[in-house]
């Protein structure tokens, strides 16, 4: 079983995420605050997680550098109402390698699912990417 | 003759063929002429005949012969080679024992002098006349009784009302009602203590146009001190308003263009929500429970992005400076709909203790979300690597509030139980609701601290900032007749307090300083009422 991170402060994007990527057989675990996301991360490894960049309190960019540092075999895939993929905190991290991939908000379930699949095919390659930004 | 001769008016008597018997040495000297150039001549040949025409003198002695004197008629006279002059003349006949007229006298008083003075005095009062009329402002004087005496011509232009339609009427029956008693009580001060009094105050034009007139009133006094009339001047700032409106609505576009991407990303969330849901829904749809719940979250999704869109239309509307009875709560609410989230994307944590149940204030609620817009922005910029953002309200008694005597938990009791109090004072004991906005970001240097409220005074690159914000939201804050005013310490922060005065006040009983029984369930009932209703993010 593959298990999937997903960071955001939207539950309902939470919500949606966990359906579409539960049904691709993921087991989703779902956080809306960094400081949660870092404690889940200690307790267990994830194979992905999928963290916004925008969160109350810690930011996403923060979130995903500590809980990157703790387990460097997960990847991470930024998501983002604010931020475009041309962004130069979400440039740096895809070119560090930090991040794997970059979905806009609004996004297809689909794409987001393919990216996820995708991502997790990878090994040490390029990132990918969705999303309609 | 020798009495007459000394007199220092002109005197020459005619007999009753209308010849001249007598001239005293005033007339010779006037006249330049010598006795024998006159005595014994007819009027005619001692007067320039432009004289006679212009005075009829020749048909008054004539009258006068006949019994009728003249009692005085003024005439301008020039002797050859000297400056005109004025005299001032009567014609007395001249009777004898059985009653006849015999002589007539002709009786000249040189009024030159007098003459030309009051020229001058009526000179002065034209020229003061013409300063109050050519002036801009409105010059009102009234009576001490408030009636109104003189009204000048920019009063006409500006209110409409001619100076008969309003001399002799009270002056603060062009008020409207609210200000009427205001006014009164001025006078009263103006007319006990004499100080000139200022006050801006809204008046109905005669077309029915609302003006705002910024007034000065001084006192007029005789000699003795007593107060005879009171003087208005009246400066007509509606144009000044307008103009101020246009640039907070300049300013307001600016920020509002700083918070652009926020906007966006307020708009976007919910847009993926409903998105998303679509999307389940279509793939779906048959599990009725996730039918249900997915078209749940994209109604409400939906919702969240017509409220934000609806609170900036409201927000970027130019404001007409319509007062009305405004929630501060709500207005903290509304402005951090749009600005909340992109300042807490800065890893800022926004903390807010709300005063659900403090008075309402009488203001402009567009125009109050741009002074706390303006001062989220600021703090935002002053945190460019996160922090903490605490927004407290409280209502407090004025006297208090300058104290600071009572622990704040006190204060908050009192504050949570207000609202229905329709009084606006008890005891004249005057409230404000207080903002307060406290930030753990760079702080302001104690130079920079003087200067924070000045236009275009700002700390940031060129481009990034307007440095309105802060001094357009001190001139909002003032013409609320409220207060604006900063804490700070470099490197620990900022702490922004607006306090507006409020529209109602506590109960006696919910007062800190009560000590009735019902205090303590006043308070305690304040207190769920805060527990429940205050928010912490």
């Amino acid at each position: 079983m593959t298990d999937i991170l997903v960071v955001d402060d939207e539950k309902d994007i939470c919500w949606a995420l966990e359906i579409a990527l539960g049904d691709e057989g993921y087991q989703i675990t779902q956080v809306t605050r960094g400081e949660d996301a870092i404690r889940e991360v200690r307790r267990r490894p994830f194979t992905l997680a999928i963290v916004d960049v925008k969160l109350p309190g810690m930011s996403g960019i923060e979130v995903s550098r500590v809980i990157g540092q703790l387990d460097p075999r997960m990847k991470i895939i930024m998501i983002s109402g604010y931020h475009y993929e041309e962004d130069q905190p979400i440039q740096e991290g895809i070119r560090q390698k930090v991040y794997r991939g970059f979905i806009s908000k609004p996004f297809e379930l689909d794409e987001v699912s393919a990216l996820v699949r995708r991502v997790l095919a990878e090994n040490e390659t390029s990132p990918s990417r969705t999303g309609e930004g | 003759m020798d009495i007459l001769s000394s007199i220092p008016s002109s005197i020459v008597i005619f007999d009753s063929s209308l010849r001249v018997v007598f001239a005293n040495r005033n007339f010779l000297v006037k006249s330049r002429k010598g006795e024998g150039e006159v005595l014994g001549k007819k009027i005619g040949e001692i007067f320039p005949p432009v004289i006679l025409y212009y005075t009829n003198l020749e048909e008054n002695l004539q009258a006068a012969q006949k019994g009728r004197p003249l009692d005085g008629e003024e005439m301008e006279y020039r002797a050859p080679g000297l400056a005109s002059r004025v005299y001032f003349y009567s014609l007395t006949p001249l009777k004898d024992e059985s009653g006849r007229v015999r002589n007539v006298m002709l009786f000249m008083d040189d009024v030159t002098e007098k003459k030309s003075l009051g020229e001058r005095v009526a000179r002065a009062e034209r020229h003061l006349a013409s300063v109050v009329e050519s002036a801009n402002d409105l010059i009102v004087s009234m009576n001490a009784h408030g009636a109104v005496m003189t009204w000048n011509s920019a009063a006409e232009r500006i209110l409409g009302f001619s100076a008969p339609d309003t001399v002799g009427r009270q002056f603060v029956q062009l008020f409207p009602d609210a200000e009427r008693a205001n006014l009164e009580g001025l006078f009263a001060q103006l007319i006990r203590r004499g100080e000139p009094q200022e006050r801006e105050s809204s008046m109905r034009a005669k077309g029915g146009q609302e003006l705002l007139i910024a007034w000065r009133f001084s006192a007029m006094k005789e000699e003795r001190g007593q107060v005879v009339a009171l003087v208005g001047v009246g400066r007509d700032l509606t144009e000044k308003r307008q103009l101020e409106l246009r640039l907070i609505q300049s300013a307001k576009m600016a920020a509002l263009g700083e918070m652009a991407g926020g906007i966006a990303h307020e708009i976007r969330n919910p847009l993926a929500i409903t998105s998303s849901a679509a999307q389940i829904l279509l793939k779906k749809g048959a599990d009725p429970e996730l039918r249900c719940e997915a078209a749940q979250k994209i109604h409400v999704a939906a919702g969240r992005a017509a409220t934000i869109i609806e609170n900036l239309l409201r927000f970027a509307r130019p404001s007409e400076g319509l007062v009305e009875r405004v929630d501060l709560n709500s207005a903290v609410e509304d402005t951090l709909s749009l600005i909340g989230h992109q300042i807490s994307l800065q890893s800022i944590e926004i903390k807010k203790r709300l005063a659900p149940q403090a008075p309402r204030v009488k203001g402009n609620k567009n125009q109050l979300q741009q002074v706390f817009m303006n001062i989220i922005l600021n703090a935002y910029h002053a945190m460019p690597d996160g922090g903490g953002f605490t927004i407290t309200m409280r209502a407090v008694p004025t006297d208090l509030q300058a104290a600071e005597q009572l622990p704040r938990a006190e204060l908050l009791e009192s504050a949570g139980h207000l609202a229905s109090n329709p009084q606006s004072a008890i005891g004249n004991q005057q409230w404000v609701v207080e903002v307060r906005f406290s930030d753990t970001g760079c702080g302001i240097s104690e130079e920079n601290l003087s200067r924070i409220f000045d236009p275009f005074f700002t700390t940031m690159p060129v481009g990034s900032g307007t440095g309105l914000g802060l001094s357009i939201a001190y001139s909002i804050v003032r013409q609320h007749g409220g207060s604006i005013r900063v804490e700070s310490q470099v490197g620990k922060g900022s702490t922004f307090i607006v306090s507006l005065p409020a529209l109602s006040a506590v109960p006696a009983c919910a007062s800190p300083h009560a000590d009735r029984p019902s205090t303590a369930q006043a308070g305690a009932q304040a207190d769920r009422a805060n527990g429940k209703l205050t928010t912490d993010n």
